[in-house]
């Protein structure tokens, strides 16, 4: 079973400025080379982008000062990585979309495209855009929390998804598909290995 | 474009494809031509064995397996040689290593996406009404 992974331009961003600032290893590095190699702990992964995410990329980049070259490079490589990943899914252009309460434009087009593409699985650096609350008004379900309290991580359900969207930061994402540690319960479980799904299936002790 | 000239016969389904890739990649049929038999001459001999069977014996399904697999490899390098030279030009440059933890880049990536949301909805757009279309004889009313 394929993973299909949606990484939030923020997400791309993230990695390039890391990079920019010498960091060799980010969180976000680990995702985005996750969606190159096309493969995690959890199995194959397929990249969901869509040509607008592609567009933002390029132009945030261009603003942040890095050479137009090679913000185009960046651009290319990864619609080149999605075009012809594991499923060979080209980007998405979503049509209509625009139901789901988000204050942000951006934000919803991001959703849009990530519950158009099918993704299990769709990673951010804005949590707080997608939770319930001020900037959001979606209906999800706040799985966990980081250990400042933010959610860091949503399920969304929806009629298009037997399991759902679920919503992670970039942070929790890297811990399970680059670190191998188990999701929540009720997260990503399809891809678990059994025996992770049987320890999560275990009844939990209470706090 | 400098360089020597080469001449070949090509595959009448090979030569449509590079009009279509110098078409599409705005470049000359040479130029196209040589960039992509740039990617043949890397190979190793045996390489260049192996893409001719395939080529020759593969059928569709095989050249599109190839073709998955080679994208695939181009787009991974394309990002390590492009992380390389960020890496490289920053340093050279002395720019942009300002310190701060990992959540201060990806708090960094947040407001800089945010940024240029609001950069382009601050662009009036233009109203309906004047957006010339076309009749349905051709040509613009």
């Amino acid at each position: 079973m394929v993973l299909r992974l949606a990484l939030d331009v923020n997400v791309w961003v993230n990695h390039y400025l890391s990079l920019s600032k010498w960091r060799e290893r980010s969180a976000a590095r680990d995702l985005v080379h996750i969606a190159f190699n096309g493969h995690c702990r959890l199995g194959p992964v397929q990249l969901i982008i869509s040509h607008a995410m592609l567009d933002t990329l390029q132009e945030v980049l261009v603003r942040l000062e890095m050479p137009e070259r090679f913000a185009e490079a960046a651009r290319d490589a990864v619609e080149a990585s999605a075009t012809l990943g594991i499923l060979g899914d080209a980007p998405y252009a979503v049509l209509g979309g625009g139901v789901q309460p988000f204050l942000d434009p951006e934000d919803r087009a991001v959703f849009d495209m990530a519950v158009a593409g099918g993704a299990h699985l769709l990673v951010t650096n804005n949590m707080a855009d997608f939770t319930p609350g001020p900037r959001s008004d979606v209906d999800a379900e706040v799985m966990r929390r980081d250990p400042e309290g933010q959610p860091d991580t949503l399920l969304f359900k929806h009629p298009g998804s037997r399991d759902g969207l679920i919503i992670g930061s970039v942070f929790a994402a890297r811990s399970w598909l680059h670190d191998g540690e188990p999701p929540p319960p009720g997260v990503i479980d399809q891809f678990l290995p059994r025996d992770f799904r049987d320890a999560n299936e275990q009844p939990r002790r209470p706090p | 474009m400098a360089g020597t000239t080469v001449s070949f016969i090509a595959d009448p389904k090979l030569a449509a494809r590079i009009k279509e890739i110098a078409r599409s990649d705005g470049v000359t049929q040479s130029q196209a031509a040589a960039r992509a038999s740039a990617l043949g001459a890397m190979l190793s001999p045996a390489a260049r064995r192996t893409l001719r069977f395939v080529v020759e014996e593969g059928g569709e399904e095989a050249q599109r397996q190839l073709e998955v697999a080679l994208a695939k490899a181009i787009a991974q390098v394309g990002n390590s040689v492009l992380e390389r030279r960020l890496l490289a030009r920053d340093r050279g440059a002395g720019a942009a290593g300002d310190g701060g933890g990992e959540e201060d880049d990806t708090r960094r990536a947040v407001a800089a996406v945010a940024e240029y949301r609001r950069a382009i909805a601050a662009i009036p757009s233009e109203p309906v009404s004047d957006v010339e279309t076309a009749s349905p004889g051709g040509g613009a009313d």
